[in-house]
């Protein structure tokens, strides 16, 4: 058994507007979640927008806290850590965000963005945090003369070199992706991609990536949760996922991307309807019966669980 | 003659002699699709944008015809292009949200571009109105006519803006990257929308994308812009199965397959403020050639339909 880093057990967490400015209203984001990544392991979080993947990561990086359930960095629970041991967790678990405009402090340096984690949580010695800096920037395909510039004078992909340089500074054990590619080009993509893959194999770096795009997701991880509405509504292993079957949410996801590979097909799907439901309105029964094909009377009553297929795989669907 | 012919067409800077877009060239028959691919900055939205003789600010037309139906719209007065924009051509763009008028409803913008190309009366125009949203999609148009694009969701956004790009019954579409911003669940529905309406009306479409998947998908003759300029155009089949020039090579290489990555494209988008003065491709190209350092290659023909931009084909041509 390897070494769990993190884990999350029965999650929920809900957000509150007010409409009107008179009533508020209380909707959940996140519903019963339990997952966890082990060492060297990477979990790809698929889903389109709002159905909770970006909180999910907020809440394992500790940035915003959940209603219920509970959050253990390395088998400790969060709201038991005292300071000292918070202190010394925190930087093994980094981010890197969507966009390398706005994650970086537009007045500092690139020295300094990547020296400022390193004085803090590692040593108080410039000398040894800059050598270090620069064996880093070489591993992510950084020239040295870049540590005198400033964010604004790097291009997108070499921001987000940057951003994965200063989560690696401190030698952390988890990093959390949050669609790190998604603003960048085809070909930068594909480099940012091999460096996220080789740091997988040579660091046993683990990851948490957070994608709405399949084949990214395909590529870099070994388990891929699928969510739907604040709710995992499909686990599977990847060495097992093109040949078994799936929730009908999963295969409208992989039937949605027309594949660059395979010739045209005539309208390859009439089954793809309906918009994505808003947490404010959740449907009664199955979240996702207004959009499914299979939907039965059951559905329109019961929320499925996640059930156990095989042990690789896990689905919430009673029709599977 | 074909519907719409581009020749030779080169735009840039107006302070400054610097061309942006770089002999262009291509023509299209009525009813087909041409899609264009290319990395950020490389004039693939330049060249939508030119189609319609609407140029940003800053920017202006060096030489070289377009011309559609007949008409060569760089010759024409400005009066008489906005008589052309929106009926014989029309765009829709990447991001709803930010080009449609948020203090005017959806319906009041249909109906504006009705009032300005035909001569109907108030009842008609509402019934025009509520025709066209129904055509794309968009259920209860009654109701829907009278929102602000923001109390529309994302899909239903893009389709209002499809509806508007229609309502001057175009025979042209520039789309320029229409389904971006957009879940790919959505995606694929405006894809769908777009393919009808090119095989029930005949429309022509110009597509731009940066993704492989969806032009393989929907266009039947794709365009590669690479540095302002085209590097290879072919018929979509031909290209995806037989690509020639390195640069397309590599971008279909970058796309994730079966969790794989092809070859790696190394450097990263050239600046069109620094062009080299051989190919512009020379830097990041993995054949060695001398000519490229100093020389521009010319488009050469392969066979029939098949046009690149590289001295690897243009020697073995010479010899055959």
């Amino acid at each position: 058994m390897s070494k769990t880093i993190v884990e999350v057990k029965n999650l929920w967490k809900s957000y509150e507007i007010s409409r009107f400015s008179l009533r508020k209203k209380r909707f959940y984001v996140l519903i019963d979640i339990s997952l966890s990544v082990s060492e060297g392991e990477t979990l790809g979080i698929v889903g389109e927008s709002g159905c909770g993947k970006t909180t999910l990561g907020k809440i394992i990086l500790n940035l915003e806290k959940p209603d219920k359930g509970e959050v253990l960095w390395f088998g400790k629970n969060l709201s038991i850590l005292n300071k000292e041991e918070y202190k010394k967790f925190r930087p093994k678990i980094q981010a890197v965000f969507q966009d390398p405009y706005s994650s970086l402090n537009p007045r500092y340096k690139i020295k300094e963005i990547l020296l400022e984690p390193y004085l803090i949580n590692v040593e108080k010695n410039k000398k040894a945090g800059l050598e270090k800096a620069e064996e880093i920037l070489k591993l992510v395909g950084l020239r040295n003369d870049i540590l005198e510039k400033y964010p604004h004078a790097l291009s997108g992909g070499e921001r987000q070199r940057v951003a994965l340089a200063r989560a690696l500074i401190v030698s952390p054990s988890l990093i959390v992706l949050d669609e790190p590619t998604s603003s960048l080009d085809m070909t930068i993509q594909a480099q940012i991609l091999e460096i996220l893959k080789n740091f997988k194999e040579k660091f046993k770096l683990s990851y948490f990536l957070i994608s709405h795009f399949l084949p990214l997701v395909l590529y870099l991880a070994d388990w891929i949760v699928v969510m739907y509405l604040g709710k995992i509504i499909e686990i599977c292993k990847k060495e097992i996922f093109s040949k078994v079957n799936h929730h009908p949410y999963t295969l409208l996801l992989l039937f949605s991307h027309p594949d660059p590979f395979s010739p045209k097909k005539e309208l390859l799907t009439q089954k793809i309807k309906g918009e994505i439901a808003s947490p404010l309105l959740r449907p009664t029964g199955c979240e996702f019966h207004p959009r499914c094909e299979e939907k039965e009377k059951i559905c329109l009553k019961e929320s499925p669980k996640l059930k156990k297929i095989s042990e690789f795989q896990y689905i919430a669907c009673f029709q599977r | 003659m074909s519907f719409l012919e581009v020749k030779n067409l080169v735009l840039g800077l107006k302070f400054q002699k610097m061309a942006l877009i770089d002999k262009v060239s291509f023509s299209l028959e009525r009813g087909e699709i041409l899609g264009i691919l290319g990395e950020s900055g490389c004039g693939k939205s330049l060249t939508g944008f030119s189609l319609l003789r609407l140029l940003p600010p800053g920017i202006i037309h060096y030489s070289g015809e377009v011309i559609i139906d007949g008409i060569s719209i760089y010759e024409l007065s400005e009066e008489e292009v906005s008589k052309i924009r929106g009926k014989k051509i029309a765009i829709i763009l990447q991001d709803p949200l930010s080009s449609l008028n948020p203090v005017l409803t959806i319906g009041e913008q249909i109906e504006e571009v009705l009032k300005y190309h035909f001569n109907l009366g108030k009842k008609e125009r509402k019934e025009k109105t509520f025709k066209l949203l129904k055509e794309v999609g968009i259920p209860e148009p009654e109701l829907r006519a009278k929102n602000y694009p923001h109390q529309l969701s994302g899909g239903l956004r893009q389709r209002a803006m499809i509806a508007m790009a229609l309502a001057g019954e175009p025979e042209i579409l520039v789309a320029d990257e229409p389904t971006t911003a957009l879940d790919v669940t959505l995606q694929i529905q405006i894809l769908e929308l777009l393919k009808k309406l090119n095989q029930e009306k005949s429309l022509t479409i110009v597509f731009i994308s940066h993704d492989l998947g969806i032009i393989r998908w929907i266009a039947q003759k794709v365009a590669v812009f690479y540095a302002g300029e085209i590097v290879e155009i072919a018929k979509t089949e031909e290209l995806f199965n037989n690509p020639l020039h390195p640069y397309t090579l590599s971008l279909i290489n970058s796309y994730p397959k079966e969790g794989k990555l092809g070859k790696i494209l190394k450097g990263g988008v050239v600046n069109l403020l620094e062009k080299p003065e051989g190919c512009r491709y020379f830097e990041r190209c993995e054949i060695i050639c001398e000519e490229g350092k100093k020389l521009h290659p010319e488009l050469v023909s392969i066979n029939n339909n098949h046009w690149v931009r590289c001295f690897k084909y243009v020697k073995n041509h010479s010899r055959s």
